[in-house]
């Protein structure tokens, strides 16, 4: 975690394009591009989801009792269906593959930090948790009803991948 | 006309860090947002088991997500740090091939 915390200093940055700089020698001597586009609509849908799912955590977070499940059911399935739809449309896009990206990854790793898997996207990564969240709330709900303590944690854990995907998909835009 | 190493040098100091000025702030605030949550997340998780108030239905499934959660903040920090460092690099091959073509006066191709 300590070179974790280290990797994203200034410094190491800096360091990370002065040893690529002289390691390749500025061969390529053109622009690169290390990752996906940005993706306006996709930004678009994950800002509006973003709205319904916590108004939906906000109706339901003193928990529910199986009871009054059907009641629920549809919008359950239409922020499922959203998010699923929104994985598809993040993982869609070509991944840049070049020497560079290699080194890049190479400097990344000897900082400590786990490197993507070869055309690895985390936002995709990030909202297909979120479908699998919000699935295995809908099935806990239907067969038990949820506590109090297990709605704070399935918001809690949408939440933080929500904030994963948000801010990759917002340094996407350069 | 020569190159001006120093000058060069300077010029690609300044548009880097033009670059990590505001990359590494928005790194900086995405780690501590993430650290705090998860760290809040795990104590809720743990309580939740003691008291029973995570049921047997969701303890494993809560217990692995932990695990996912930590595995992409990783990746998401690398994913952000790859595009700064895109950013970076474009901003100094751009002043390093600006000052050939000023030098030369030939028209390279980026």
């Amino acid at each position: 975690m300590a070179l974790l915390l280290t990797s994203v200093r200034r410094k190491s940055i800096v360091q990370i394009v002065l040893i690529l700089g002289i390691s390749l020698g500025f061969l390529t001597g053109c622009t690169v591009r290390l990752a996906p586009q940005h993706n306006q609509a996709l930004v678009a849908g994950l800002v509006e989801q973003n709205k319904a799912v916590m108004e939906f955590f906000a109706f339901y977070a003193w928990g529910t009792k199986a009871a009054s499940f059907p009641e629920r059911l549809p919008e359950y399935n239409r922020l499922i269906g959203n998010f699923d739809a929104l994985a598809l449309q993040a993982d869609a896009r070509p991944v840049p593959r070049n020497k560079i990206k290699t080194k890049v990854n190479e400097a990344l790793q000897k900082r400590g930090i786990p490197v993507l898997e070869e055309g690895e996207i985390p936002s995709a990564t990030a909202l297909r948790k979120i479908y699998e969240t919000l699935v295995k709330m809908r099935n806990t709900d239907q067969k038990q009803g949820l506590t109090l303590t297990e709605s704070q944690a399935f918001k809690g854990q949408v939440k933080i991948y929500l904030d994963q995907a948000l801010t990759y998909e917002n340094f996407l835009e350069r | 006309m020569e190159l001006d190493i120093t000058q060069l040098m300077k010029d690609i100091s300044t548009a880097v860090s033009a670059v990590l000025g505001k990359d590494v702030t928005t790194i900086q605030g995405f780690r501590d947002r993430q650290l705090k949550a998860i760290a809040q997340q795990s104590v809720l998780i743990t309580a939740g088991i003691a008291t029973g108030e995570i049921t047997e239905e969701t303890r494993e499934f809560f217990l692995d997500s932990l695990q996912d959660m930590v595995l992409n903040f990783l990746k998401t920090l690398q994913g952000v740090a790859q595009v700064t460092i895109e950013k970076a690099w474009n901003a100094a091959v751009t002043v390093i091939w600006d000052a050939i073509e000023k030098v030369t006066g030939i028209r390279l191709v980026g």
